[in-house]
């Protein structure tokens, strides 16, 4: 208690702030009801998660694939997005293109976590990980009118030949009036 | 190691890691842009929250995130020319300005974050924290903090593969090396022909990762050694797997781990 004595009131304060703040961060170390509340509720994703690559990595590529439905109703062949390049020795000090990959790998985790969540899987369409994917491959479509775009997402897994596909989604018409997508498509999440 | 010598070497480590990553976002900026992978409109829609507040979207929509990011970098020279003048204004305004810029990161999209993120914007928070207090038994907590996060990441990581079958015989490493995204694809092949050295390989990591809480134990000149070899784990790691942020992150506590060590 003389310790506790010899502390100032802000003094007391921080250091139990800080102390709280260790203890949460070894609790959601932890992969349980408690965890999951309590990253729910951290938007800045303060709370760390110090797992790194396990306890079950990635142990697979994926590529995000599109293809494009004409208007004649003939079907483009399927495309493939470039996000990685390959290890290059300076990417031990300098590597901007792994953010594009974890984004897609993020969205795909979080695609998989819908899929997991919602009973009717035909609202897939309305998550946000969807959405997403969804306006980045419309995008890269942007000269083409009145077609409808469809993405997968694919493996090759390391040690198997052929590749799988993970998800498929539908064809969705390629949006150009931004006044149209404000007023008719509405998200509920 | 003093108490300023602990915050001029940790100020250092995170700045170099910040203005790296700084530049990589906008170098790649793409990425958060209207037709991005991470477009504000629909990561937005995550959070209830960050719908409603239409505040939000006047920093997150496309040329003014750009300055978010050029503040995070403003942070950096604020902290460099605080340190090497020791003007504790510009050190606190550094950690001030980097602070908001990660948290602002978070906010507008968590897509494409790391673990170096999230472990920068805990030295930045502390450290911010630890200027904002003049009184030395916030600081030292401040460090204690740092030490004992330190000690969770490498046990925590330990821990969670020495429960993997996948770890202990080797074979999720030779994997990941052969992946594209976080491997290298001739050392991916090596390790798939050498699977005993894989398996060793793998070993060797848990076991780094789960004795680190030796360097509490040992005295201080073998205690160093378990924060050399773990400094080179995340040197190859950088160089093998391109987490080239992770090194600077990591190597932000050792400091802190090492004035606590001997304050003991």
């Amino acid at each position: 208690m003389e310790f506790i004595n010899v502390l100032t009131k802000t003094e007391f304060i921080m250091i139990l702030i800080l102390a709280l703040l260790l203890v949460v961060t070894i609790i959601v170390q932890n992969d349980n009801a408690l965890t999951k509340f309590l990253r729910s509720k951290d938007i800045i994703n303060i709370l760390p998660a110090w797992y790194f690559f396990a306890p079950h990595p990635v142990t697979y590529n994926i590529y995000l694939m599109y293809r494009t439905e004409y208007i004649n109703k003939q079907f483009s062949n399927w495309q493939e997005v470039e996000f990685i390049v390959g290890r290059k020795w300076y990417h031990s000090i300098w590597n901007p293109q792994k953010r594009y990959n974890k984004a897609f790998f993020d969205l795909y985790k979080g695609l998989l976590e819908d899929i997991e969540v919602l009973k009717d899987v035909d609202q897939i369409h309305l998550s946000v990980s969807y959405l997403m994917l969804l306006n980045y491959v419309s995008a890269l479509n942007h000269s083409l009118i009145n077609s409808r775009v469809q993405f997968s997402i694919i493996t090759k897994l390391v040690d198997k030949d052929k590749p799988e596909v993970l998800f498929i989604s539908g064809f969705h018409k390629i949006i150009k009036n931004k006044k149209w997508a404000a007023n008719n498509l509405r998200f509920n999440y | 190691m003093d108490v300023f010598t602990t915050l001029k070497i940790t100020t250092i480590l995170v700045s170099i890691g910040m203005l790296i990553s700084s530049v990589e976002i906008l170098f790649s900026i793409s990425l958060y842009t209207s037709n991005g992978l991470t477009n504000w409109k629909f990561s937005k829609s995550r959070s209830a929250h960050l719908t409603r507040n239409k505040e939000y979207s006047v920093f997150f929509q496309d040329k003014n995130f750009n300055y978010l990011i050029s503040l995070r970098m403003i942070a950096v020279f604020s902290l460099l020319y605080g340190i090497s003048s020791i003007n504790f204004t510009l050190i606190f305004i550094g950690y001030f300005f980097s602070t908001i810029s990660y948290i602002a990161l978070s906010l507008r999209s968590p897509f494409g974050l790391d673990g170096s993120d999230q472990a920068t914007l805990l030295v930045s928070l502390l450290m911010f924290v630890y200027a904002i207090f003049s009184s030395e038994f916030i600081r030292v907590s401040v460090y204690w903090f740092l030490a004992l996060q330190l000690t969770l990441v490498y046990l925590t990581s330990g821990w969670c593969k020495i429960k993997s079958k996948g770890w202990r015989d080797g074979t999720y490493l030779w994997k990941i090396f052969s992946t594209d995204s976080y491997g290298t694809k001739r050392l991916g092949v090596f390790l798939r022909k050498h699977k005993t050295l894989s398996k060793i390989m793998g070993l060797s990591v848990v076991l780094l990762e789960m004795c680190f809480f030796l360097f509490w134990i040992l005295p201080i000149k073998y205690a160093i050694i378990i924060l050399i070899l773990t400094g080179m784990f995340h040197l190859m790691t950088a160089f093998f797997m391109g987490l080239n942020t992770f090194l600077w992150a990591f190597l932000a506590m050792y400091p802190s781990a090492i004035y606590c060590k001997l304050s003991i």
